[in-house]
């Protein structure tokens, strides 16, 4: 029988779904630390440590 | 059984009907969020009982496939109980953030709904891939709750947070990948197939392992998880810490079950980092959320270690482990809770909770149950952690645990004391209402039940007695009512408990003694309590919990027991020190120093237990597994109790600012507790091993110089209540030092010292407490003069120095005849001589309290005053009474006494003639020397009463004023620097060098905490960097090399 394997197919999909959730989701926090602070440089954003 | 697919379809189709019915109404989207919440806990809890109750294992395959195409998840005893706990958190976190998600966008509800229903699919999923969609379904959720309060930190934590989430993420996929390329399964259990073919399934197993690793936030590459924790909203911190760990364990768990002990071991060293790194820097930590933090990252350290032992723990693992993580989630939910209430940020604020009592005792509550005191699930479950792993022989690692836990125990403790005692003045009242507060009480609830059923199921907890753990709940439950009628109903209590169980010690004269002590002296202070106006929150519930505490350790049967009651013993006398004025800093070390005893008792026990498997008090003889360090480690931490030199430094502080009937609680009774232990140990050990004659002869100078020190320090205090606490320093120096002579006369002297101690001590706490109070200072320069305005205290004083100094003829010579015998028996000559030279020294201070504070000239300020408080009196001259009979027939308690001894020693007895005494080195009669005493003093009593009329009569200013009036007028004061002659020759003696030693240590060890948590340099792509090197590290460590 000649066909693909489904599984593959199912977890690339679902990685690439998932990849573009976290990809949105990092874009909108970087728009709302600019709103904030003005800067996109991760270096400007150390107020919390220790 | 309900079927699990439900929670998602559930949890699903309310998500995506939500937004929909929410344009009808809040409310109805609102009944609809609750209602799904509440069904999953319902069937989880549904599920939980049935599984207790011999359930089979299910399995569940969705739309007719099998794996790997179909989605299946597995439900047994285990995922139930983690789902339980998931949901019961997702419940009452949704409850407490009612307020927020009434009127917050809608998205804020379905993103709830979604993480919770992340965290059952994780927990439940029995497939590679749907974990990692479970995972990211979470996370994702998670995410975005961070900025739940939209404010700059939350969103720079968050992004971090996303940045090492990714990269687990991305490690995760690669191993699934990997797996299924080489096996052609995706189901968890067989995942440790993979490993057959060589490096590269080594590699993907690797990647597995590593991500949830990371997702558990090992140190020292959790630096995100702190900033989260610090920035995000209290109620979804409470989630994070709860739920979502508890989920992320539960992968790990199920994971590592199929992969082999290489991961287990890996697993274990990781926790123990983790578990030491976030105790110690947690200590330097002032901001209450990023603390909270610290301790969650410990408690994770403390279950991954309990993990990777899971081969060594056997079938005491799943309990441990649910003990632990049980406590840990409701603790650390509730704390998180009770910080979103009182939005104080720096640890100092919190002293504004005690403006809302509930909250402060539900504080308490979880502070303990994260420590791991009794009576909560985690006391239960370390103790089985430890015994367990000692049997294993991991004495180190036992030892690692006990010390970074007793760095959580600092930092904790710390904080209760500000939120206790520090200032609150003008802190705005607290707004708080009622769902949040029935969430925080519902979790406490479930921390008290639980930890009830988790006694249930240890062996060597069935004894614990819980009837006085029930009337100490009652009493505190009628908390608001007044004092005096608590009081009444307190002392009821305590005579009725004494009545019913009398009959068990009736034939054991030891434990007698100590019950006299103890229970007799619960009598007695409670009854001085009647002084006390008011309501005195909260002092009943906790006098009684220490006296249950003492109580235990005289019922105890086995070790489990006897270590329940001592630590219930100490959070009572805790809270009853903490009460003075000033007492933070004291209350701070005592429990520190309590902490670190039980520590070290819990590690002897151990020990003890390791080599008999024996849990009864048994186990403490013949200890097979290095007995020397053992009995040295549970002598030390009984000594911790009766603050013998070395380990005193938190007893002046701690009794100076205790009041008159809580000192004497302190004092008399609560230091008897450390002699009691160390009787037990003493009897354990015996004398003739070659250990043994070497730890008593350290015991005997340790005791030897703690009588001197004591009292020479008490010489050169100017408050009253610092020279009594010093003197007790030195008491039980004596008794120490008797008890390690380890001889027949010497335990009757012990013995009968604790007795004579506890009455003469009690009387000078009371009266001198009760005159620092009345006078509202217990500086003695401040006072004079009173023998006229309070003849009944002066008379109580001079009789209880009068015994204490030791000079005939009341029971005080007693006790100094038979320190003589002790030491011209044992040949003792160096430590006697010592003992003998602060017998002397104690006259000097003696001498003091009355020369200073009845004699010499009363001040114009006092010239009103009168007698001290009836209450505090009457209990004083019944135990003046004690004393009188006692000293006129010594033979009464001395020869039950010699008879108890001579079953442990029986050379070297005392005969008795009549009312005679004899020993080898002579004889006396106590009550013929009476006789002549009171013949001579008679006499000079009625020559002085003639001669007194012939007297000239001074009135108080008939004298003449010259010089100038000085700067700090106590300088003059002839009372102030009483001794000072005495300090130029001995006065080096009494330096605080043992306090600078401890603060030395506390200091070097802030310093490193503070060194070593700059490795938390705030910047997202170092973290990042860090988690790198990490991933790369452990691979090494684990595969050795590429």
């Amino acid at each position: 029988m000649k066909a693909v394997d489904p599984v593959p197919s199912a977890l690339v999909l679902t990685a690439i779904v998932i990849g573009l959730a976290v990809t949105a989701l990092m874009l909108s926090y970087a728009v709302q630390m600019y709103k904030k602070k003005g800067s996109l440089s991760i270096d400007k954003y150390e107020e919390l440590k220790w | 059984m309900v079927n699990p697919i439900y929670i998602f379809a559930i949890a699903l189709g309310v998500g995506f009907l939500l937004s929909l019915f929410d344009k009808v109404s809040r409310y109805l989207s609102l009944l609809m969020f609750y209602g799904a919440l509440g069904s999953f806990l319902f069937f989880s809890g549904g599920w939980f009982y049935e599984f207790i109750n011999g359930a089979a294992v299910k399995q569940i395959f969705t739309a007719g496939f099998n794996p790997p195409y179909s989605i299946n998840l597995q439900l047994g005893i285990h995922e139930s109980f983690f789902i339980l706990m998931i949901n019961a958190v997702g419940f009452l976190g949704g409850i407490y953030l009612y307020d927020r998600f009434i009127k917050d966008s809608i998205s804020s509800m379905i993103l709830f709904l979604m993480a919770i229903m992340g965290f059952n699919g994780i927990v439940l999923t029995g497939d590679i891939f749907n974990l990692f969609v479970f995972i990211e379904v979470s996370s994702i959720a998670i995410y975005s709750l961070v900025v739940f309060d939209k404010n700059l930190k939350s969103l720079s934590a968050g992004f971090k947070y996303i940045i090492a989430g990714g990269i687990a993420s991305a490690f995760f996929l690669i191993g699934t990948i990997f797996i299924y390329r080489y096996t052609g399964t995706l189901l968890i259990s067989d995942i440790g197939n993979v490993m057959t073919v060589g490096k590269i399934g080594i590699t993907a197993v690797f990647l597995l392992f590593i991500s949830l690793i990371i997702e558990l936030k090992p140190f020292p590459v959790n630096g995100w998880a702190l900033d989260v924790y610090e920035s995000v909203n209290p109620g979804i911190a409470a989630i994070i810490s709860g739920a979502a760990m508890t989920a992320s364990f539960f992968a790990m768990a199920k994971v590592l079950a199929t992969i082999g002990q290489t991961w287990y071991d890996a697993t274990m060293w990781i926790g123990i980092i983790t578990f030491a790194g976030s105790n110690l820097l947690g200590i330097k930590q002032k901001n209450s959320n990023r603390l909270l933090g610290y301790s969650s990252l410990g408690q994770i350290g403390l279950l991954m270690i309990i993990l990777g032992f899971s081969k060594e723990l056997g079938d005491k693992r799943d309990f441990i482990a649910a003990g632990i993580l049980f406590s840990h989630v409701f603790a650390k939910a509730g704390l998180f809770w009770i910080a979103g209430i009182l939005k104080a940020e720096n640890i100092k604020d919190w002293a504004v909770i005690r403006k809302k009592p509930v909250l402060l005792v539900l504080f308490a509550t979880f502070i303990f149950t994260l420590i791991g005191l009794p009576p909560f699930p985690s006391f239960f479950a370390k103790w089985e952690l430890v015994m367990t792993l000692m049997k294993g022989n991991f004495f180190l690692i036992v030892a690692a645990i006990l010390l970074f836990s007793f760095f959580e125990g600092l930092y904790l403790f710390r904080w209760l004391g500000y939120a206790l005692k520090l200032d609150n003045e003008n802190t705005p009242d607290l707004n708080v209402n009622f769902t949040k507060v029935t969430s925080i009480i519902l979790a406490g609830l479930f921390l008290y039940a639980g930890g009830y059923y988790a006694g249930t199921f240890i062996e060597a907890a069935k004894g614990i007695n819980y009837i006085p753990i029930i009337f100490i709940l009652f009493i505190g439950l009628i908390d608001i009512l007044p004092s005096k009628l608590k009081n009444t109903i307190s002392i009821a209590g305590v005579i009725a408990y004494s009545y019913y169980i009398y009959p068990m010690f009736q034939h054991d004269l030891l434990k007698m003694i100590f019950l006299f002590i103890f229970l007799g002296g619960a009598v007695i202070t409670l009854f001085g309590g009647y002084y006390a106006e008011g309501r005195r929150a909260g002092f009943h519930a906790m006098a009684l919990t220490m006296f249950a505490g003492l109580l235990m350790l005289i019922e105890a049967g086995t070790l489990l027991e006897f270590f329940y009651g001592w630590e219930l013993m100490s959070i009572g006398s805790y809270f009853l020190l903490i009460r003075g004025k000033k007492s933070m800093p004291h209350g701070f070390s005592y429990m520190l120093f309590s902490l670190g005893g039980a520590y070290t008792i819990m590690f002897g026990f151990a020990l003890a237990f390791a080599g008999s498997g024996d849990i009864s008090l048994l186990a403490l003889k013949d200890i097979s597994i290095y007995p020397a360090l053992a009995y040295s480690l549970m002598l030390i931490g009984f000594m911790t109790k009766t603050a013998s030199i070395g380990l005193h430094v938190w007893l002046p502080g701690a009794h100076g600012e205790a009041v008159a009937d809580i000192h004497f609680m302190a004092s008399a009774i609560l230091l008897k507790a450390g002699v009691f232990g160390i009787i037990i140990v003493l009897l354990a050990m015996g004398r003739d091993s070659s250990y043994a004659k070497v730890i008593l002869y350290t015991l005997g100078w340790i005791g030897a110089i703690s009588a001197l020190v004591g009292n020479l320090t008490a010489v050169f205090q100017e408050s009253a209540k610092k020279l009594l606490a010093w003197s007790s320093i030195g008491q039980i120096g004596y008794i120490i030092f008797a008890l390690a002579s380890m001889s027949y006369i010497g335990w009757v002297g012990a013995l009968f010292y604790s007795i004579a101690h506890f009455l003469y001590k009690g009387i000078l706490f009371s009266v001198i407490g009760g005159i620092a109070l009345k006078l509202g200072t217990p500086y003695m320069y401040k006072m004079g003069g009173l023998i006229k305005k309070m003849p009944f205290s002066f008379l109580a004083v001079l009789i209880a120095i009068l015994t204490l100094s030791g000079v005939p003829p009341l029971v005080g010579f007693s006790g100094k005849w038979l320190f003589y015998n002790i030491i011209l028996f044992e040949k003792l000559l160096f430590q006697g001589a010592v003992v003998m030279v602060s017998g002397m020294v104690a006259f000097l201070y003696l001498y003091r309290l009355i020369d200073t504070i009845f004699l010499g000239q009363p001040k114009d300020e006092l010239r009103e005053t009168g007698e001290i408080s009836i209450w505090l009196l009457i209990p004083v001259y019944f135990l003046i009474a004690v004393i009188m009979y006692i000293s006129i027939f010594p033979k009464q308690l001395l020869q039950p006494l010699g008879n108890l001894v001579q079953n442990y020693f029986p050379e070297n007895a005392i005969t008795w003639q009549g009312s005679t005494a004899i020993t080898k080195f002579g004889y006396f009669d106590a009550s013929i020397i009476m006789y002549v005493v009171m013949a001579i003093f008679g006499a000079v009593f009625i020559w002085l009463v003639y001669n007194v009329r012939r007297a000239h009569k001074v009135k108080q200013f008939n004298i003449v004023y010259a010089g100038e009036s000085p700067d700090l007028p106590e300088t003059t004061h002839y009372a102030y620097n009483f001794l000072a002659s005495y300090k130029k020759g001995v006065g080096f003696l009494a330096e605080p060098v043992v306090d600078r030693f401890w603060e030395w240590t506390s200091d070097a060890v802030h310093a490193l905490a503070d060194q070593i948590r700059r490795v938390y340099t705030g910047n997202g792509q170092t973290y990042a960097l860090q988690i790198m090197i990490y991933t790369i590290i452990v691979y090494f460590f684990i595969n050795g090399g590429f």
